[in-house]
C-alpha cells in the first residue's frame, strides 16, 4: 500500500484531482525519488478504488505539471528532478564581445562549455522571406516585404555526457534586405559574426532591446525541441538598433526547461 | 489591395493516418487561428457543429479542443463555448527593470516598482493591490540564503503577499531582508511611499544595483488556484536580488502569471 489517504468521495474536489494530489505527496515527500515509477493506472485503481479513467487523468495531470513522465510500454515515471539549465546572462558584454574578442564560433559557445554544456549550432536555413507582423512591426517594413533570415538550431549537452545532443534553441535572425549582403548572407558568417559584418557596412550598433514572453510551445516548438509534455517555452525577441534604426531582428524558442535569464540591473 | 483569401476546403480528416483524429482536428482549427480566420475572442464552432462536419464523436470533439487549451490557445466557458485568446493577454503590463528599478521613481517620485508596472497599462496606483500578506521570520529557504550570503536556516524577514492588478491576480511574491534591515516600515504591512526599496535605502544602504533570474515552468495546483490561471498558461519563477555594493539587502522572489506580463530589457551596445 503506498497511497495511505483515502479519495474523499464526498469533497467537491473531483476525484482524479485528489489522485494527483496523493501522486504528489508521494513525491513531495521523497517516498518515490526521480527516476522511480508512479503507480500504475491498475496499481491506483486497487489501491484508491477509482476507475481506470479517474486514474489516468489523475497521472497525466502530474505529466502536464512536468513533474513525471511517460514512457510507452513501461508506466510513468517521475522526472529527474531539475534538469541542468543554461543561463543566459549579460546580454551587454555577450552581444557586443566581438569587438574586443572577434572570434568565429561567437560568444555562446565559450559560455555554454564554462557551465558544463557541449555546445553545437547548426543553420537549417538561409533564405528571403515575407517578414511576418511581429517581424515587420520590428523592423520597421511592412508586413510582406522581403527580409533575409537565419535560421539556426543551438543544441546542447552535459561535457563530458556520451548521450545524443538535444535540441534546445530555434533562433532565427532576420536581416533588412539592403543590409543582407556579401557574408550577412553565407553559412559562416566570418570571425566576429553577423554583427560584425553589419557595422562593417556603417551600422554602428548602439543598443537592442529584448523582450521575454513565457507561453506553451506550438506543435511544431515541441516537436523540433523534442519537448515533452508540460514543458513550457521562452520566446525571446531582440532587436538591434544603430541609432533609430532596427537592423537586425532576432526571434528565438528556447527549451523552458533547459535555460534560465539573467540580467544585472545598475541602478540609477 | 489584398489578395482574396482563397476559400478553405471542406474539413477532411485522415482515419487512416497515423495522426490521431482528434490531432487532426486540432490543427484545423488552429489553422483557422493562425490564418487570422479566427481572432482572438471569437468562439469557436460549437461541438455540436464540429460533430457534423467531421463526423466524430463529442470525446474527440473535446480532446481536439483540450489539445487547444493546453497550449493556451483557446479558453473553455462553461455552457457558453470555447473562445480563441491570445497567449499573452491584451492588457499585459510590461515589466522593465530598467525603468522600474530606476531610483527617481522609488525616491523621489514615491513610486514603487510594481506601480511603475501599472503605468504601463495606463492604470494607476490604485489598481495595485495587495492581499493575503503574511509579515513574518523564517528560516531562510536554501536558494534564498545563498543569494542572501547566509548559513541556510538563518532566520530572515518574510513579506508574503499577492499582488494584483485591478481584480486580476498577477503575482505570487515573497521578500527576505535580513534582520539587521527588518525594521521600521518595512516591518508593516505599508511600507509607505516608494516601497521597500526606499526605506532600505534610508537605513543607509544606497541600492547599486539588481540581479534577475528569470525561468518558466508550468504552475503548481495552489498557483493555479491563487493565480487564477487558465489551462495552458506557465508562470515565471523569478528571483531579484538588491545589492548595496557587495552586500545583498534583498532577495524578492515572485510566482508571475506568464500570460499576464511581458519582460522588456534594453541592452546598451556602446
Amino acid at each position: 500500500m503506498v497511497i495511505d489517504t483515502p479519495i474523499d468521495r464526498s469533497s467537491d474536489r473531483p476525484a482524479y484531482k485528489q489522485v494527483a494530489d496523493r501522486l504528489r505527496d508521494l513525491i513531495d515527500s521523497g517516498r518515490v525519488q526521480p527516476g522511480d515509477r508512479l503507480p500504475s493506472e491498475s496499481d491506483l485503481m486497487t489501491e484508491t478504488g477509482v476507475s481506470r479513467a479517474t486514474a489516468r487523468r489523475g497521472l497525466r495531470m502530474l505529466i502536464n505539471e512536468g513533474r513525471a513522465e511517460s514512457r510507452p510500454g513501461e508506466g510513468v515515471y517521475v522526472s529527474d528532478g531539475e534538469p541542468k539549465r543554461l543561463v543566459v546572462r549579460d546580454p551587454a558584454m555577450t552581444l557586443t564581445a566581438f569587438r574586443e574578442e572577434p572570434s568565429s564560433s561567437g560568444p555562446n559557445a565559450p559560455a555554454a562549455n564554462e557551465q558544463g554544456f557541449d555546445y553545437r549550432c547548426d543553420v537549417v536555413a538561409l533564405d528571403d522571406v515575407p517578414a511576418g507582423s511581429a517581424v515587420g512591426s520590428r523592423l520597421k517594413v511592412e508586413e510582406g516585404a522581403i527580409v533575409f533570415a537565419r535560421r539556426r538550431l543551438v543544441r546542447l549537452r552535459p561535457t563530458g555526457s556520451d548521450r545524443p545532443f538535444r535540441p534546445a534553441k530555434l533562433a532565427d535572425s532576420y536581416i533588412p534586405v539592403d543590409i543582407a549582403r556579401g557574408r550577412v548572407r553565407a553559412e559562416h558568417t566570418g570571425t566576429g559574426g553577423l554583427y560584425a559584418r553589419i557595422e562593417e557596412q556603417g551600422h554602428t550598433l548602439t543598443h537592442f532591446d529584448e523582450e521575454l514572453v513565457f507561453r506553451m510551445p506550438r506543435p511544431y516548438e515541441s516537436s523540433r525541441l523534442r519537448l515533452g509534455p508540460g514543458v513550457p517555452v521562452i520566446q525571446q525577441t531582440r532587436v538591434a538598433y544603430a541609432g533609430e534604426r532596427p537592423v537586425e531582428c532576432f526571434r528565438a524558442v528556447l527549451a523552458g526547461d533547459l535555460h534560465e535569464f539573467e540580467y544585472r540591473i545598475n541602478a540609477e | 489591395m489584398t489578395a482574396a483569401r482563397a476559400p478553405r476546403p471542406e474539413p477532411m480528416v485522415d482515419p487512416a493516418s497515423d495522426r490521431p483524429v482528434y490531432k487532426q482536428i486540432a490543427d484545423w482549427l488552429r489553422d483557422m487561428i493562425e490564418s487570422g480566420e479566427l481572432r482572438p475572442g471569437d468562439k469557436l464552432p460549437s461541438e455540436t457543429e464540429l460533430m457534423r462536419r467531421f463526423g466524430n464523436t463529442r470525446t474527440t470533439i473535446r480532446r481536439a479542443s483540450s489539445t487547444l487549451a493546453a497550449e493556451g490557445r483557446v479558453r473553455a466557458e462553461r455552457g457558453v463555448g470555447v473562445f480563441v485568446k491570445e497567449v499573452v493577454r491584451d492588457d499585459a503590463l510590461v515589466r522593465q527593470p530598467y525603468d522600474r528599478l530606476a531610483r527617481h521613481h522609488y525616491r523621489d517620485e514615491g513610486r514603487s516598482a510594481m506601480y511603475i508596472d501599472a503605468l504601463s497599462q495606463g492604470l494607476g496606483s490604485d489598481a495595485v493591490r495587495q492581499d493575503r500578506v503574511q509579515l513574518d521570520e523564517v528560516p531562510a529557504p536554501e536558494r534564498v540564503a545563498a543569494r542572501l550570503e547566509i548559513e541556510p536556516g538563518t532566520t530572515v524577514f518574510r513579506r508574503r503577499r499577492r499582488i494584483r492588478m485591478g481584480e486580476l491576480p498577477t503575482q505570487l511574491t515573497n521578500a527576505y531582508l535580513p534582520l539587521d534591515l527588518a525594521v521600521g516600515q518595512l516591518r508593516e504591512e505599508r511600507t509607505g511611499d516608494g516601497g521597500t526599496h526606499a526605506r532600505i535605502e534610508e537605513l543607509g544602504y544606497p541600492l547599486t544595483h539588481f540581479v534577475e533570474n528569470l525561468r518558466v515552468r508550468m504552475p503548481d495546483p495552489y498557483e493555479t488556484h491563487a493565480l487564477r490561471l487558465e489551462a495552458g498558461v506557465p508562470v515565471v519563477d523569478l528571483i531579484q536580488m538588491a545589492y548595496s555594493d557587495k552586500k545583498p539587502v534583498e532577495c524578492f522572489t515572485a510566482v508571475i502569471a506568464g500570460d499576464r506580463y511581458v519582460f522588456k530589457y534594453r541592452v546598451d551596445a556602446s
